[in-house]
């Protein structure tokens, strides 16, 4: 009697919870997170912000390239990465602690958000930081050599953007409650919808600088999709229409973009007057066969938002030139060259200089000159919203909620994984692993990828497990 | 007695330990006014308190400057250079020693002795050259002495002799200089035909030789035809024309502004002067990331292969050039004598390089292709997308049109 007061007790307290699951492991998991994540808040980050790699002992750290202590890293897997694996854990447990982490991140961003609105690759929190870029905390000060420093924010590798995200959901999280990151969040939207140019498309770098293939729409690294999704979820988080009207523009600048018949696809990067142009030495105008597959699918994607099947329309003969144009190995070269279709590679000296050639037998190793296969979801999507009609395609994505016996079915399958978590943390709560990220050279490091991946195995297993 | 053993000690322990200096006219190689040394252009005269006579030399772009060469034997020297910049941002010259080039920024309002340590190996003759990158960087004096010194070491009155030239090499005894150039009036009208010109092409009427997609537009003087990317491309049978051991090409630009071609990172294909029979003299301008505007003299063969031989390279930035404009660009050669000259120059201003003679003078083209790749290379379209105009070819080479 006594045992089946305590269960129902049990249920009471903790309703969803699934007394199939292994509670041990539960509890464990659950601990699991608040260690990791209190090391992370306490003793990795610096003004509430992070870098991609550290030493165990935290005696040195890199970003992309090595950082100094008092800088964090913008773009996946830094800091915005990290504020979304404390709102994932957020999500899951309902414990303020961890939204009290992804606050300190959005307050981070905030920190070094550009006057201009964007950011660029790197915050820095040390006072020769306050000079070298002009921080929009800065705008009101008295010493000018607070406004003299960078201006110039960038879209490349997701910076912006992801930042942007992060805000938005912190600023949702946090019910819009917190003026400095609703203001910033808002700041920022504002610069990107400053930041597309009339004709839709976005630079990789804005302001623009009047020189260099930075001011150029780019398609590389996936840096209009990225704008693009950014304006789709602001759309949808705060319902102004110019976002929408944002994302139709950017629509409507990949339809004039697409390259002429019988290369029906797109060039990495344009310029002004819509030309495939050059940007670094290895990257040469052409047909892009690469970062095309990304815009078939960001034109599904905004023809799904839009509910407008003119988007669709460029799909067919892109489709077309994948078929025409793979190489003998089954692969694709990343560009083509314009009217000959023939595909184009660069040789190296020593990675300084490059030779533009029809030659694949000397390929530099640091860029991915031939990849990838056929657009095959992207064809799948096509023919069955061809087959159902837009929005008859579009609700037949939806996710359908889960039962709880799937959430239950789901967290068991996780228990794998989520020991093997729970085993490579230490005592401290750190992923000490030798590969994981930028600076990896086979020693033992610290990489927040890592951390964000057992984090996110620990958080959505302990959200199923919990029936949220 | 003790005195003299003392003295002796003395003398010896200095000598021991290099304190004994040389005499000081001994360490002097050299000791001029810039605008005495070797073959300058561009220089222009500025009155400044503390310069040797009043007056000292101004440095414009990099198409100025002061080149020429020192015979010296193996051991360590120091070139110096009496310099003075400017308040604001005109601080910044390049040094040239054996080739070898050095930005430095010069101290503002100040006279400074900057000082370029280098070595030589074996007894030879080292061209040195002072090159403008920030128009009103001003110079006064260069020396060169044996010994490393560095900068605030020597002040270049320390330095005896007004001036010293017992290592200058006359210009002639060179075996290669390379030193800035200027014409002396840029052409502002459509081109004459004189009897020098063997090519004259102006694109107001009807053109023949234009391949790949192009078409005509406005010109800088009247039409003029675009080459567009990817494969417009104007070519010229030179069979017939009668170009020898000089000649001089040259034709108005302008790339579409769009692409930003003057400071891209791209590779974009000029000029290809392909040699009769496919070996001989052959001349290329294209303008690449590692070379900037580049003009290579070969014998047949591409520039861009590492073990091209013979081979004369001129270079220059285009960083500066308005991507609206319209610009002016020249080749010239000059293959007759012991010496063989080149010019390459934008806008009037660019670069020049003599050397003891290394091709044939019996110069003849079967074409002369403006604007992409080479025919024939197998090398992907290096497009210009952009139009040319007044196209002429002469067989005299820039010589008698240079500023002095």
């Amino acid at each position: 009697m006594r045992k089946h007061i305590v269960v129902l007790a049990a249920i009471a307290v903790f309703p969803g919870t699934s007394w199939a699951l292994d509670q041990a492991l539960l509890k464990a998991a659950e601990e699991a997170m608040h260690k990791g994540v209190h090391y992370f808040r306490t003793e990795v980050a610096y003004g509430g912000g992070y870098l991609g790699t550290y030493l165990p002992d935290l005696s040195d750290q890199w970003g992309e390239g090595h950082a100094t202590r008092t800088q964090n890293w913008i773009q996946p897997p830094g800091s915005p990465s990290v504020g979304f694996a404390f709102l994932r854990a957020w999500e899951a447990t309902g414990d303020k602690f961890y939204l009290d982490g992804a606050k300190e991140v959005a307050d981070a961003l905030v920190y070094g958000q550009l006057e201009c609105g964007g950011w660029y690759y790197i915050v820095d929190h040390a006072p020769e930081g306050a000079k070298r870029y002009y921080y929009r905390h800065n705008k009101d000060s008295d010493d000018e050599s607070l406004k003299s420093g960078r201006n110039q924010a960038t879209f490349d590798d997701n910076v912006t953007q992801h930042a942007t995200r992060l805000l938005m959901a912190v600023d949702q999280a946090l019910g819009e409650k917190d003026a400095a990151i609703h203001d910033a969040t808002l700041y920022a939207l504002d610069f990107m919808l400053r930041a597309q140019h009339e004709s839709g498309g976005w630079s990789q770098r804005y302001p623009l600088s009047g020189r260099g293939y930075g001011d150029f729409f780019t398609f590389n690294d996936n840096t209009i999709r990225d704008c693009t999704d950014v304006m789709m979820i602001a759309y949808r988080t705060y319902g102004d229409e110019r976002y929408a009207d944002a994302v139709r523009k950017c629509g409507d600048f990949i339809i004039k973009a697409q390259l002429p018949e019988p290369q029906a696809i797109w060039g990495q990067q344009y310029d002004f007057d819509l030309k495939p142009a050059w940007a670094r030495r290895f990257e040469p105008p052409g047909a892009c066969a690469g970062e095309s597959r990304g815009v078939l699918s960001l034109l599904v994607q905004i023809a799904l938002f839009t509910g407008d099947a003119k988007y669709l329309e460029p799909i067919p003969k892109a489709l077309d030139w994948y078929k025409r144009s793979a190489l003998p190995n089954g692969r694709w070269a990343r560009f083509y060259e314009l009217k000959t279709n023939r595909p184009l590679y660069l040789t190296s000296d020593n990675r300084t200089s490059y030779w533009l050639t029809y030659d694949d037998s000397d390929l530099p190793d640091h860029y991915g000159f031939q990849s990838g296969s056929y657009p095959t979801s992207v064809e799948n999507a096509y023919n069955e919203i061809m087959q159902q009609g837009l929005e008859a395609y579009a609700k037949s994505r939806e996710p359908e909620p889960m039962t709880p016996e799937q959430k239950v079915a789901r967290a068991e399958a996780m228990e794998t994984n989520v020991r093997q978590a729970l085993k490579e943390q230490d005592e401290m709560g750190r992923w000490i692993t030798t590969t994981g990220g930028y600076g990896a050279d086979g020693g033992a490091k610290i990489f927040t990828r890592v951390f964000q991946d057992r984090m996110r195995v620990l958080s959505e297993y302990v959200r199923l497990a919990r029936g949220r | 007695m003790r005195l003299l053993v003392l003295f002796a000690v003395v003398t010896a322990v200095m000598v021991g330990v290099g304190c004994v200096a040389e005499a000081p006219e001994a360490r002097v190689v050299l000791k001029v006014e810039i605008q005495n040394y070797g073959q300058t252009s561009g220089l222009t005269p500025v009155q400044l308190p503390d310069a040797s006579g009043g007056y000292a030399m101004a440095l414009g772009s990099e198409t100025t400057g002061a080149a020429g060469g020192v015979k010296l034997a193996p051991g360590e020297y120091t070139l110096l250079v009496r310099a003075w910049a400017p308040d604001g941002d005109q601080d910044g010259f390049f040094v040239e020693i054996a080739g070898k080039r050095e930005r430095r920024t010069a101290p503002q309002e100040t006279w400074t002795a900057m000082a370029y340590n280098f070595k030589v190996e074996r007894p030879e003759v080292v061209t040195i050259a002072i090159v403008g990158q920030e128009p009103g960087l001003v110079v006064d004096q260069i020396a060169v002495v044996r010994g490393m010194y560095r900068t605030g070491e020597l002040k270049m009155s320390d330095v005896p002799g007004e001036t010293a030239a017992e290592g200058q090499v006359g210009l002639a005894d060179l075996p290669r200089l390379k030193s800035a150039c200027a014409l002396r009036a840029l052409p502002d009208a459509p081109f004459e035909k004189d009897a020098n010109t063997v090519m004259l092409e102006s694109f107001d009427g009807n053109v023949t030789g234009a391949v790949g997609d192009h078409w005509q537009v406005e010109g800088k003087f009247g039409r003029a035809l675009y080459l567009a990317m990817p494969d417009g491309r104007f070519d010229v049978d030179a069979s017939g024309l009668k170009l020898g051991p000089t000649g001089t090409i040259e034709f108005w630009v302008r790339p579409r502004p769009g692409q930003r071609l003057w400071h891209d990172q791209g590779w974009h294909y000029f000029l290809h002067c392909k040699p009769a029979g496919g070996e001989g003299f052959q001349l290329d301008l294209s303008k690449h990331w590692k070379t900037n505007l580049g003009l290579t003299a070969s014998l047949g063969g591409k520039p861009f292969e590492k073990d091209l031989h013979p081979r004369e390279d001129l270079q220059m930035s285009t960083n500066s050039l308005d991507l609206e404009a319209w610009h002016h660009m020249l080749v010239s050669w000059d293959l007759t004598g012991e010496k063989q000259h080149l010019w390459l120059m934008v806008d009037g201003q660019g670069v020049q390089v003599f050397f003891n003679k290394t091709f044939d003078p019996g110069v003849r083209f079967s074409k002369i292709e403006i604007g992409n790749t080479p025919s024939g290379w197998n090398v992907p379209y290096l497009h210009i997308d952009g139009a040319i105009d007044e196209l002429r070819i002469s067989n005299v080479s820039v010589a008698d049109r240079l500023a002095q």
